[in-house]
């Protein structure tokens, strides 16, 4: 009624799936990382351009200054010329200084600043020297010199080298620009397929995972239902239950009727058998007192059956003692352990003179010893034996054997002898009460000793019963419970 | 008939049933130990018996009782309970012995540990139970002829 709950892993797939996705996850992770680093050195980059291409603006605009400064000189010889003159040539050294640390470790760059600077201290040399010329009055001089444009071919030179540097640096800036946004491509595409690996592996998870838990929510569906199965059975299983222990009360009932009724007969039988000797003795007595006093005055017929009378009194004492007896089976004593071998031998002495007298031949296996009722198992030997004894053919003397078979519980004992035999139809009835086969004149008995056989066989919750064949002989079995039949005794 | 050198002084018989009465009383007579049988029908009655004081004076102290067990009313072992607590001289020399319908064997066992139980036979008393009893318990009445061979020995 339960299902079997299966725990069923995760398909492989699964795994591989989940697999890609980390693995797709942490690549996109590191590319927007590595891209953004990228992105901010680019920025960087024009940025310094910028800052190189301004610098080269500033020095060349010192300069312009102080070649304007010194030209004004020449010409006025006005001296409130050469302060800004001097202003510009000294604003040049540090402004140089400033773009020579930004160029940094490019060569052909240095080389090209170095070749301004040089170019430039020519051109101040000159200013210098014309400025000097002037102060020392050979203006005319000066001025023949400042004709020769010699000053303006090297502010050509110099703004010549400053547009290729600036120009180079513009080169740069662009070749960097160009590879960052090759670069960007490659991110970008690279960030797609990794969208893309994402995609397809959360399809085939979710492909793989609804299965799976569709799985479970059946398995859980399928452990309601089996709960529900469950809470029912243990219903009925409480019924049921409730059901036998009533069963139980009323057998317990019906053995506690069963065990009042079985000792009312029990007593029935005692007070019966004990209360009905009294009547008889007197009868007996009386017949005797009669037979005393009167004995001289009876006819031989009189005799007769006063003798009948005697015989039918004696009889009946022997079945009233009989009943007696047999109401007190298994009231004498407890159970002990009682060796039947022994019990055998100690039957066969109390038989001893009708062995005797008969020629009898009796053989035994070795029986067991067994927990039972010493002097009713005695009995039960007696009356067996006795039996085999006194059924035996006219002519030939009694052969007796006893055997034995034993299981774990039971041990069976059978005596079969050489005897009449018994007919079919009477193979049940020997075991009643007061039940002869046999006419009184040719076997004596009270029919009593094979129905207590049944008792105590009973009382050892045995069997007893007879194979037999009409002139063939008689085999008795009988089945003994070897122990705790007294507890069965209790419990019942 | 017993061969006695002198009678028992009196012998009294307790039982209900008058039929066991006149045949025990019979056999008792008949067997010639004593001259005085005395029959009452209850243990109330042999009490009674017992502690009244005779005409001739004394009380009827007999030398043997015999108590039958089953009896309506008070019974054999009932009347027991009550005689132990009579005072010695309504007891006397007294010898009891209990009559039963069967040889009972719980029956048997109570009469054993009964201190003041001598004998227990089965009914009807016979005429071997009473020299039986008298070879017991009152050797000194008997003739020699009637003691067993080996006492004599």
């Amino acid at each position: 009624m339960i299902p079997k709950i299966k725990s069923e892993a995760l398909p492989d797939d699964t795994l591989k799936y989940l697999f890609y996705l980390i693995v797709a996850l942490v690549a996109i992770l590191t590319l927007v990382a590595f891209s953004s680093a990228r992105t901010s050195a680019t920025m960087n980059e024009v940025v310094h351009t910028w800052q190189v291409k301004n610098e080269l603006e500033k020095l060349l605009l010192e300069i312009r200054k102080a070649e304007t400064s010194q030209r004004g000189y020449l010409l006025s010889t006005d001296s409130n010329y050469l302060d800004p003159y001097y202003a510009a040539v000294a604003s040049y050294a540090s402004v140089y200084a400033g773009l020579e640390e930004l160029i940094g470790d490019a060569p052909e760059q240095r080389r090209r600043a170095a070749e301004i600077d040089k170019l430039t201290r020519q051109k101040f040399q000159e200013m210098d020297h014309t400025i000097n010329m002037v102060q020392e009055g050979r203006t005319e001089e000066a001025l023949q010199i400042f004709n020769t444009d010699l000053g303006q071919k090297y502010m050509v030179n110099i703004e010549t080298i400053a547009g290729f540097l600036a120009a180079e640096e513009d080169n740069l800036l662009a070749k960097r620009t160009r590879s960052s946004s090759t670069w960007r491509k490659v991110v970008i595409g690279l960030i797609a397929l990794s969208m893309v690996v994402i995609l397809i592996s959360l399809f085939g998870l979710i492909g793989k995972v609804r299965p799976v838990f569709a799985k479970l929510v059946a398995t859980q569906v399928s452990l309601q239902e089996s709960n529900r199965e469950l809470a029912q059975s243990l219903e009925e299983l409480a019924k049921i239950n409730q059901q036998k222990d009533e069963t139980v009360r009323q057998n317990r009932g019906l053995i506690e009727r069963l065990k009042a009724k079985k000792e009312r007969l029990n007593n029935f039988a005692f007070v019966a058998s004990h209360d009905l000797r009294e009547p008889l003795r007197t009868v007996s007595n009386y017949v005797r007192l009669f037979e005393e006093d009167y004995g001289d005055r009876l006819d031989e017929d009189a005799k007769q059956y006063f003798a009948f009378i005697h015989k039918s009194t004696n009889h009946m004492r022997n079945l009233i003692a009989g009943l007696l007896a047999y109401s007190r089976l298994g009231t004498s004593a407890a159970p002990e352990e009682v060796d039947l071998s022994a019990a055998l031998q100690d039957t066969l002495h109390v038989l001893d003179s009708a062995i005797e007298e008969k020629g009898a031949t009796v053989s035994s296996a070795p029986l067991p010893t067994i927990q039972g009722y010493r002097m009713e198992l005695l009995l039960l030997f007696q009356n067996v034996l006795a039996n085999a004894l006194k059924f035996s053919p006219a002519n030939q003397p009694p052969v007796i054997d006893i055997s034995c078979h034993e299981t774990e519980d039971f041990v069976q004992i059978s005596v079969k002898d050489n005897g009449i035999g018994i007919h079919p139809r009477n193979q049940k009835k020997i075991f009643e009460m007061f039940n002869r086969l046999n006419a009184a004149k040719s076997y004596e008995g009270q029919g009593i000793g094979l129905a207590f056989c049944q008792q105590i066989v009973n009382l050892h919750h045995g069997n007893i019963w007879v194979d037999s064949e009409l002139g063939k002989g008689s085999t008795f079995h009988f089945t003994l419970k070897k122990q705790d039949y007294d507890r069965d005794e209790a419990e019942a | 008939m017993i061969a006695m050198k002198r009678k028992l002084k009196r012998v009294l018989l307790i039982d209900d049933s008058e039929s066991d009465n006149f045949f025990h009383s019979r056999i008792i007579r008949k067997a010639g130990i004593t001259d005085e049988i005395k029959v009452v029908y209850s243990g109330e009655e042999a009490l009674e018996y017992l502690v009244t004081e005779m005409v001739q004076g004394g009380f009827p102290s007999p030398t043997l009782i015999f108590l039958d067990i089953n009896m309506p009313g008070m019974n054999g072992w009932e009347f027991l309970d009550e005689y132990d607590k009579l005072a010695v001289m309504h007891k006397g020399e007294i010898i009891l012995t209990m009559l039963s319908n069967s040889i009972d064997s719980p029956d048997l066992e109570q009469a054993k540990v009964r201190g003041n139980v001598a004998g227990y036979y089965s009914k009807p008393l016979e005429e071997e139970y009473l020299l039986e009893i008298l070879q017991r318990h009152f050797p000194d009445y008997l003739e020699d002829s009637s003691l067993p061979a080996s006492e004599e020995e």
